[in-house]
């Protein structure tokens, strides 16, 4: 997995490389330091001699200053490293976002994808960071240190080969343990905290209903039980520690006893037994540096896991190479037999981990149900005909679950509707054939669920049909760039957004070469232009983030303008009007058949006002169209359009 | 809305103080972890002395055996010394296991208690304070704030202390072995923390620069995600990566200095460390040749006695300094936290009850447990005997006025008349004062000027709790809490049986769907759960309000993000539930109010127009021109 991210290093690949090449030669150097440091002692202070003492004190000077020179620019050096690696993750990994075709966003939830851009690519930052520094020094001094523990002695030198490992051992099966009970405590601080907030939210309801003891009683029991968990969870590093401490001191003991002994029996000299006493330090030291870094490289697993999920989806939308550069001309619209379904896997950033460990236990049992028959089939001594048959059997199933988890259905309008296939899923759109003429004005009407939006979605390919065909000026949508596409296909979305930033600069996101002019006059064909210049700053003024100081009315006409300046040749309106009211959206529709003639209108709406003069109306009910027509014939032969345009007649006294 | 930020005038010192007033139910078990940690440190020395002596003996014997070259040697002395430092290493041990095992106990327990502290203070706090404060601030303090004063109590703490123990315990057992030899140790000590204290704040610095990108980064990461459909719409991705790329790169840099800046610290400590390894070596070497220290064996025990204690010296230094960076985050936590715990609850003054009733041939009045379903205020008499108004549902607002903020009002002289079993409707734009109003007959604000009467009653001097159970409120959002729906429904009448959440469910037409539901009432929901639609789940929060029954309701309706067919039924549940009650609705369809018996048009904190639909349609004023379309509702 490590492999895929180190990729991003690019430029920085050269550091990644050389920091810990230098981080190395300047681990050398701290191993000489008690080399030096034994001589020192035998040949210096044994013997009385000062020029040797000098001598071994300058070398070892000299070691120092040069390590820590070297250290100070590997620091340098893999900062820029780890850095880099991030800076690039995020830019990439923010790109791809942006990228992402519609179905994907609706499977990431807005906030995990924005926790993955800080926090995660941090986490895999230090994770690297430690890697290339730490990952490479300890094992080199750990081996070094071994070397020299050798070279003074081979029978201490065996003890630690014996030692170090199985304290690994230890630590390794401890942490798999302890890995289980804080999987377990962050699943309830999770549900601790989600709890807080509800109420936090909620904190109305709460009040309305006088719930102020229930809820500090119950939360009580909450944290208690976090509590108790969160003790479970870290009694184990409590023992862990005294346990290094365990095994420090064993080693320093043995040092001492060890060490002494060949000493005392002339094997080992002084000096040999001091260096011995500072390198038996250094092996600890190092082991235990190379267990933290394992630990943190190994942790890093789930965010480089969230992140590479994000990095390796597809851009759904690709143009193909053949494209040529045709541009909508006309904008005539027209669907063939097109079936859609949203993919039921929702919310794939939180959800994968577990399907994964779903999918993987599942196969667990099917092996385990192959083996256990396998069993029965020597008890009953099964012929051998019988035999093949059963293997055949058993194998047509495991490709059954396989292909049950992991393939996607050939032909989605007919065997979407079987059930599993996709989950609580269903068809949204089903068969729909439909042309709309160029330069036509059409309304859409139906209930929420009813497919409306979904179908206008597919004519500027924010989603794919899974069958049939979207054709605009008789060409498949496929056909065109995207961007040549929505540049002659505009939509207002429902969910419409404005950013941070002045009202013009939102209004240029439409098309950066708008004059002001031209920017004025889509204003006021949405009639945003009356209240904008009611304002101090005019065009100027500064929008906060999700433009919470305009109204919803404003807010929507906004929308519009910035979808005008594109100047399309089909502008989808998707419910862009919900919160205008009916006279000044009348004067919108008026604007847009004045100034736009050439230009297809379709029209989403819950009013049958919005649509009343349009020339061709959709009815659409459960995915299907239930009627087209004009209003006049609908309000005659259609049931629903009957139903909807009733229930509203009654707020209003004419339409 | 109001964005006021706390700002505390506490020093670290106070909020240090008040931090050890919470950690008082762990008074015990805090000082044995001091005594512990004492004897972990001293045992640290006894050991290092201990140590020395063992090699002196052997180097003696070494000396000898070198001397006579006979390799033989006593072990008498040998073994009891070895078992004398054995014991002190178990002693260590112990201690050590003893102070943590409690030190989980204390700081697992005292974030427990604060957490509790913090949610209970939380539930006491007017409408006002969540206003004013969002939800993500007040929840980072449940999460990041408890989660940095945990590591300040868990790991900071007790590692800065043991650092201070062990470069200070280093520096004792030098003095004891050799107050000479200890010069050169002492002095690059000094130099070592003269490096870290110069260093320390600048790292601190570069870090808050750091973190202020990184705000930076989050914020402009979140907005775009979020509005990544309109970035594909409008084909801007390529302009919005490159506005990314120039805040990514300056994070980037920034966060480059921190990392550099910090990190550089273990290197430097760490070689300068060596150096004073070197020094001592080349100090230790002539000392002895010099015979300051003694025989060759007990100068040579001594020098590598040094040179184990120089390392003791360098550790603790940078991990001091990370601690203390640390301890001031959590500090500043921790004074977040008792912010939230310092702002002032809701009052409550009111001596007022609401009790259950049964009333006798003649009238009389007397109280009961749950008797029946009828209620009557009670309220106690100076001569201690208690006088009951019945409970009826009878609201009137008198000269009502009311601001958040001062100058700036938000209702002007509101006068109001709502008989029991009436329904009145508010119209009007957002910030017209709706909202506002109803929120004022439940007291979720106060009003400084004018009355508001409850059968008679100032709301005023009815206790808060007791008003609020008499009045039952399905409001926009519907805020339905994790559980089944059950539960949910149940959170309206916490005894509630079964029977009663069916009943209610069926008043809200929630019945039919709940049942559809392959779990039926067990189904699981949450806040944020999608298996059901916007309008089931206003039929769950009608039910809700339905079980409590209370006999005043107060209704604000659903948005427009509901199809027509289903707000059908919303409206048929909440005319079930408006029935017998008195009511007090906000429109954002009017076709839902033509039939209250008043409906008050408001504007920027005035009522403009009232009566019934037909005066108000004959009046053609603002009510007619919404109704009739000519105008819009902001």
């Amino acid at each position: 997995m490590w492999k895929n991210i180190l990729s991003y290093l690019k430029e920085n690949k050269k550091y990644a490389i050389l920091s810990p090449i230098l981080i190395s030669i300047e681990a050398v150097g701290g191993i000489l330091v008690p080399f030096l440091m034994g001589k020192l002692v035998d040949e210096g202070v044994a013997t009385g001699n000062m020029q040797a003492v000098w001598k071994y004190g300058g070398y070892m000077a000299l070691v120092v200053l040069i390590a820590l020179t070297l250290a100070l620019f590997t620091v340098r050096i893999s900062a820029k490293a780890a850095i880099g690696l991030s800076k690039n993750l995020r830019q990439a990994y923010f790109d791809k976002i942006q990228r992402f075709s519609f179905s994907t966003i609706d499977r990431f939830s807005t906030g995990s994808l924005v926790t993955r851009v800080t926090t995660d690519i941090t986490f895999i930052q230090n994770a690297f960071f430690l890697m290339i520094r730490i990952a490479f020094r300890a094992p080199v001094i750990l081996i070094l240190s071994m070397f020299m523990v050798f070279s003074i002695s081979p029978m201490l030198g065996i003890v630690f080969i014996i030692l170090i490992p199985s304290t690994y051992l230890f630590v390794i099966l401890m942490m798999r343990v302890v890995m289980k009970f804080f999987t377990k405590l962050f699943r309830k601080i999770d549900k601790m905290n989600v709890r807080v907030q509800e109420k936090l939210t909620g904190i109305r309801v709460v009040k309305t209903f006088v719930r102020e003891t229930y809820e500090s009683e119950t939360f009580e029991e909450i944290a208690e039980d976090v509590m108790k968990t969160q003790k479970k969870a870290e009694k184990f590093i409590v023992y862990l520690e005294p346990l290094g401490q365990v095994v420090g001191y064993a080693v320093a003991l043995f040092a001492i006893w060890g060490g002494g002994l060949q000493l005392l029996h002339g094997h080992i000299s002084a000096g040999e037994l001091t260096s011995f006493i500072s390198y038996s330090s250094f092996i600890l030291m190092s082991s235990i540096m190379i267990m933290m870094a394992f630990g943190q490289i190994i942790m890093a697993y789930a965010p480089i896991r969230r992140v590479t999920q994000v990095l390796d989806q597809e851009p759904e939308v690709k143009d193909e190479s053949h494209l040529l550069e045709h541009k909508v001309e006309k904008g005539a619209v027209e669907f063939v037999d097109v079936c859609f379904a949203y993919d039921a896997q929702k919310h794939l950033g939180d959800g994968l981990d577990e399907s994964l460990f779903k999918k993987k236990k599942r196969k667990r049992k099917l092996k385990k149900s192959i083996e256990y028959k396998k069993e029965n089939q020597a008890f009953t001594k099964l012929s051998d005909a019988e035999d093949e048959g059963l293997k055949a059997s058993l194998k047509e199933e495991l490709k059954n679950m396989v292909l049950e988890n992991d393939d996607l259905p050939k032909d989605p309008c007919q065997e979407i509707e079987k059930e599993g296939l996709y989950g609580s899923s269903k068809l949204v759109l089903k068969n729909i054939n439909l042309r709309i003429e160029e330069g036509e004005t059409v309304g859409i009407i139906g209930s929420t669920g009813s497919g409306k939006s979904t179908l206008a979605q597919l004519i500027p390919r924010l989603y794919q049909p899974k069958k049939g065909k979207v054709l605009i000026d008789g060409i498949d949508v496929n056909e065109y760039k995207v961007k040549n596409l929505r540049l002659g296909v505009s939509m207002v979305l429902q969910k419409n957004v404005l950013f941070a930033g002045t009202i013009k600069e939102n209004l240029l996101l439409g098309n950066e070469d708008a004059t002001d002019e031209e920017i004025k006059d889509a204003c006021i064909k949405a009639q945003a232009d009356n209240f904008i210049e009611s304002f101090e700053k005019g065009y100027d003024t500064v929008l906060e983030q999700g433009a919470s100081n305009l109204s919803g009315g404003q807010k929507q006409r906004l929308c519009i303008a910035r979808s005008l300046l594109r100047k399309p040749k089909i502008l989808i309106l998707d419910d862009s009007t919900s919160a205008v009211d009916m006279s000044t959206e009348a004067k919108i529709r008026k604007a847009l058949k004045d100034s736009y003639q050439k230009t297809t209108l379709i029209i989403i709406a819950q009013r049958i006002s919005s649509v009343v003069d349009a020339d061709k109306i959709i009815v659409m009910n459960n995915g299907e169209i239930d009627a087209i027509g004009k209003h006049d014939d609908l309000i005659k032969s259609n049931q629903i359009y009957k139903d909807v345009y009733s229930s509203q007649m009654e707020g209003t006294l004419n339409a | 809305m109001r964005n006021k930020k706390t700002n505390s005038k506490r020093t670290p010192v106070q909020t240090f103080s008040r931090l050890f007033k919470d950690f008082k139910p762990f008074r015990v078990q805090i000082i044995i972890i001091l005594i512990a940690n004492i004897v972990f440190v001293a045992t640290t020395i006894l050991t290092a002395l201990q140590m020395r002596k063992i090699l002196e003996n052997i180097f003696e014997q070494a000396n000898i055996n070198a001397i006579t070259g006979i390799y033989a040697m006593d072990y008498t002395q040998l073994t009891t010394l070895l078992w004398v430092l054995i014991a002190f290493f178990v002693i260590s041990i112990l201690s050590r296991f003893t102070m943590m095992r409690l030190l989980l106990n204390v700081s697992v327990g005292t974030m427990k208690n604060i957490r509790v502290k913090m949610y209970n203070h939380m539930l006491t706090l007017p409408v006002k304070y969540f206003d004013a404060n969002k939800t993500g601030d007040i929840m980072s303090r449940y999460t990041n704030d408890i989660a940095t004063l945990r590591n300040m109590i868990g790991v900071a703490f007790p590692e800065l202390v043991t650092s201070v123990l062990n470069v200070a315990s280093a520096v004792v057992t030098m003095l004891i072995i050799s107050p000479i030899f200890s010069i050169s140790s002492i002095l690059m000590l000094i130099v070592m923390l003269g490096v870290v204290v110069y260093l320390s704040p600048k790292v601190r610095k570069y870090f808050r620069a750091q973190q202020a990108e990184l705000g930076q980064t989050n914020a402009f990461a979140e907005e775009y995600i979020k509005g990544q459909k309109v970035v594909r719409v409008f084909n801007h991705e390529d302009k919005v990566s490159q506005q990314f790329s120039e805040i990514n790169e300056r994070y980037s840099m920034a966060s480059f200095k921190a990392e550099t800046m910090s990190v550089s610290l273990y290197p430097l400590i760490g070689n300068l460390s060596n150096l004073t390894y070197t020094l001592i070596a080349v100090f230790g070497a002539l000392l002895i040749n010099k015979g300051y220290l003694g025989s060759f064996a007990a100068a040579t025990a001594t020098l590598l006695t040094f040179l184990q204690l120089s390392s003791q010296l360098s550790r603790p230094l940078v991990n001091a300094s990370n601690q203390f960076n640390v301890v001031l985050n959590g500090l500043a936590g921790a004074d977040r936290i008792y912010s939230v715990m310092d702002e002032i609850p809701e009052v409550d003054e009111g001596q007022i009850r609401l009790v259950n009733i049964t009333i006798d041939e003649n009238g009389k009045i007397t109280p009961c447990e749950k008797c029946t379903q009828k209620w009557a205020w009670q309220k106690q008499l100076d001569n201690g005997e208690f006088e009951y108004t019945l409970l009826r549902g009878d609201v009137r607002f008198h000269n009502v006025r009311f601001c958040y903020e001062e100058n700036q009002p938000v209702l002007n002289m509101i006068d109001l008349y709502a008989r029991p079993e009436q329904k009145i409707a508010f119209v009007g734009s957002t910030g017209a004062g709706k909202t506002t109003i109803i929120n004022l007959i439940n007291r979720f604000y106060d009003i400084p000027f004018g009355s508001i009467k409850y059968d008679g009653i100032d709301i005023k001097d009815i206790k808060k709790s007791d008003l609020r159970r008499s009045i039952a409120m399905v409001l926009q959002d519907t805020y339905l809490f994790e559980g089944t729906i059950k539960d949910n429904i149940k959170y309206g009448k916490l005894d509630a049986t079964d029977e009663e959440v069916y009943e209610a469910a069926k008043l809200a037409n929630a019945d039919d769907f709940i049942k559809d539901l392959p779990e039926g009432y067990d189904t699981m929901i949450s806040a944020t759960s999608d298996n059901l639609s916007q309008g089931q789940r206003q039929m769950i929060s009608i039910a809700r309000a339905a079980i409590a029954d209370a006999p005043v309701v107060i209704l604000d309706e659903a948005t427009s993000s509901i199809d027509t067919r289903t707000e059908k039924l919303i409206q048929a549940s909440m005319d079930k539930l408006m029935h017998g009650r008195t009511t007090f609705a906000i429109a954002h369809r009017l076709s839902t109010i033509k039939n209250a018996n008043a409906i008050i048009v408001l504007e920027n904190g005035e009522i403009i127009e009232r009566g019934n639909h037909e005066d108000l349609m004959k009046k053609q004023g603002r009510y007619y021109r919404l109704y009739t379309g000519k105008e819009e509702l902001r």
